[in-house]
């Protein structure tokens, strides 16, 4: 083994930046993906992995599509599946039969295509070079990558709570589709998917790797002629509104979004790291799929890859941000609107006329009221307001005011707090709260948390 | 994010919409009901509209890659323990250890040893309205005992927080709505 690497040269600090441009640049891509390229990246990542071919990789438009088409599939399999339809090996049951065909849809790849490559790097990284070495370098590398490119788009791109909300987008999806689409939708996708009967499509299957051979019969086109047939009545069904809400899935690789790591491993081979030859492979295959897919779902037996965002506007401080429109926008017309890294509704940066001082009041989530008052102009809201200072003090060098504005001819307090942590451009986020009682902002903030105000002193806050 | 240290002898802390109350010595906490951590996390509180989650990365845990340090990137941040064991939801050892060590008289190093558990305890809430720190006892969250080492709560827009070891009250906050109040949402 060589010796280990204990210092950068000055040449290499100078790398560091050009390598994270490069990275950034990659991440923050807008142009398209070539659906051929990126079918054999994602081809090339599975046997790296050591995984089988899965039978289909399909490109799509966006992460939704993406999503759609798993639901799409998911459903066929689970709908038409049924134990009188199938041919089932003797040494299997039926119900261990459609147990398999499900897992094959259900267990994202993850843990193989990524977990475990960067469990091998991080391993393999760590013997030759010192751990206060790998503290620099992700300091330098990883924390100016991470936050804009992912943390803040992909992170905001994505909804919490993934498996519930997968949960929920399945069947919530579902719900739309059978409701809006009627009757008339599984013949029509019976015609897309297949052309011929389904009793005569399935019959030969039944009995061998299920999914691999459906993908096979219907290939990935199939599917993007039924997401180009849907799209537009999604859209103007509202369903894609409905459900975009509940963007999120159990395993996304979000591509050259995820360029921070990317980026630390690849640093660490140009210092002269070396990788196994079945670990750098794999990375190598990783590095391809980030470079020219975007967002990744991989299950067993199909992959759903995401055309790269057509547009993605960021603010100074390089989170998504909009005032006109969309702050990440994809090429089927899916996106998500975004206000300084918040992702708010669409009618909030789409409809500006709708924010009134009553839909400011109306609003329940402090973060999106705050939002509708910036957009809105708070000094605006005030003047609307007839506003006045009741009493203000300082806390932590922050200013607190509790005003009174007439609402419907009735007097209203609200609280002005300024958000402990100032952001990236060393500004800070005013919130107004509906005032809890107390004659002073010491005593109306103390109430809101419920704290006895004689007691309540605020050591930190952040 | 920053981290910033809170000294329980000053006060209280406050990360946004959550209130963390030292708890006197003279209030238990019943270790009974405890809030489960999710992937090595315990989330405190989760925003509904920003997803962003006031939580504790649990110590004892390393990641599997690096960087992958908020569970937000790809992969859905899976978790192991220093053998490399998927975790999920399962309970943790770390309090046995340093509750060993304590007996043992051992000096240990904090960030090996810290530990985190939230609990539901409605008596020791009830406890802190009758010592006249709290006002109602309907926003609790619950009561988080910090055992062995400092931890941090962090919060993808705020800064962290790096609390000392000792028994905290954490609380939510909430906002007048009209005739009626409601929790503040972000």
């Amino acid at each position: 083994m060589a010796d280990r690497i204990e210092k950068l040269t000055p040449e290499q600090e100078a790398e560091i930046p050009r390598l994270r441009e490069r990275w950034r640049a990659l991440g923050s891509a807008t142009d398209p993906i070539d659906a051929d390229t990126a079918r054999r990246a994602v081809h090339d990542l599975y046997r790296a992995a050591g995984m089988a071919d899965p039978a289909a990789v399909i490109v799509l438009a966006s992460p939704m599509a993406c999503l759609v088409a798993h639901a799409f599939i998911e459903r066929f399999v689970d709908t038409e599946l049924q134990p009188d339809r199938m041919h089932v090996p003797l040494q299997e049951t039926r119900e261990e039969a459609i147990q398999r065909h499900w897992r094959q849809l259900q267990r994202p790849v993850g843990s193989h295509l990524r977990i475990q490559l960067g469990e091998q790097l991080k391993g393999e990284l760590s013997r030759e070079a010192k751990l206060q070495l790998e503290q620099e370098i992700s300091r330098q590398l990883g924390a100016e990558i991470r936050d804009p490119l992912r943390t803040q788009l992909a992170g905001h791109l994505r909804a919490p709570l993934e498996d519930q909300l997968w949960e929920q987008l399945r069947d919530r999806f579902w719900e739309q589709v059978h409701r809006q689409l009627g009757r008339n939708f599984w013949d029509r996708l019976r015609a897309e998917l297949g052309g011929h009967s389904l009793r005569g499509m399935w019959a030969p299957l039944i009995g061998a790797t299920v999914l691999d051979r459906l993908m096979e019969e219907i290939g990935p086109h199939a599917i993007d002629r039924l997401w180009d047939r849907f799209r537009d009545q999604f859209m103007r069904e509202g369903v894609w509104r409905q459900i975009g809400d509940l963007l999120g899935t159990q395993s996304q690789f979000i591509g050259a979004q995820d360029a921070f790591w990317l980026a630390f491993y690849e640093f660490s081979e140009q210092l002269g790291v070396r990788y196994k030859s079945a670990t750098k492979a794999h990375f190598e295959a990783y590095k391809t799929y980030a470079r020219t897919c975007g967002w990744l779902y991989p299950y067993p037996s199909v992959a759903f890859v995401s055309d790269r965002p057509q547009e993605i506007h960021l603010d100074a401080a390089r989170r998504p941000h909009s005032a006109t429109g969309m702050a990440v926008k994809f090429r089927d017309g899916w996106g998500v609107h975004a206000w300084h890294g918040l992702r708010v509704p669409a009618h909030l940066i789409e409809d500006r006329a709708s924010i009134t001082p009553a839909s400011i009041e109306a609003e329940a989530n402090a973060e999106l009221r705050r939002v509708a008052l910036e957009i809105y102009g708070f000094e605006k809201y005030l003047a609307e307001r007839g506003a006045t200072v009741i009493a203000q003090d300082e806390l932590h060098g922050q200013k607190r005011r509790l005003l009174e504005v007439t609402i419907a001819g009735a007097p209203v307090r609200i609280i002005e707090v300024v958000n402990g942590s100032p952001e990236p451009d060393g500004t800070r986020r005013r919130f107004h709260l509906g005032a809890m009682p107390g004659d002073t902002p010491h005593d109306a903030v103390a109430a809101s948390y419920g704290i006895n105000p004689a007691v309540y002193r605020e050591s930190v806050r952040t | 994010m920053p981290v910033r240290d809170f000294d329980p002898r000053d006060g209280q802390a406050f990360q946004g919409d959550i209130a963390i109350v030292p708890i006197p010595p003279s209030i238990t906490v019943a270790q009974v009901e405890e809030i489960a951590p999710i992937d090595g996390r315990l989330i405190i509180q989760e925003g509904e509209a920003s997803g962003h989650h006031h939580a504790i990365r649990l110590p004892g845990q390393v990641e599997i890659a690096r960087f992958r340090d908020d569970g937000s990137g790809s992969g859905g941040g899976e978790l192991r323990d220093a053998r490399g064991d998927a975790r999920e939801n399962k309970p943790k050892r770390p309090r046995v250890r340093a509750i060993v060590a304590h007996i043992l008289g051992r000096a240990t190093s904090p960030r090996a040893q810290a530990a985190a558990r939230l609990y539901r305890d409605h008596r020791a809430v009830r406890a802190l309205f009758a010592a006249g720190i709290l006002t109602r006892t309907d926003l609790a969250i619950g009561c988080l005992v910090v055992e062995g080492g400092d931890v941090v709560i962090g919060h993808e827009e705020h800064d962290g927080i790096r609390l000392p070891p000792g028994r905290y009250y954490i609380g939510r906050q909430i906002e007048s709505a009209g005739a009626d109040a409601r929790i503040v949402a972000d």
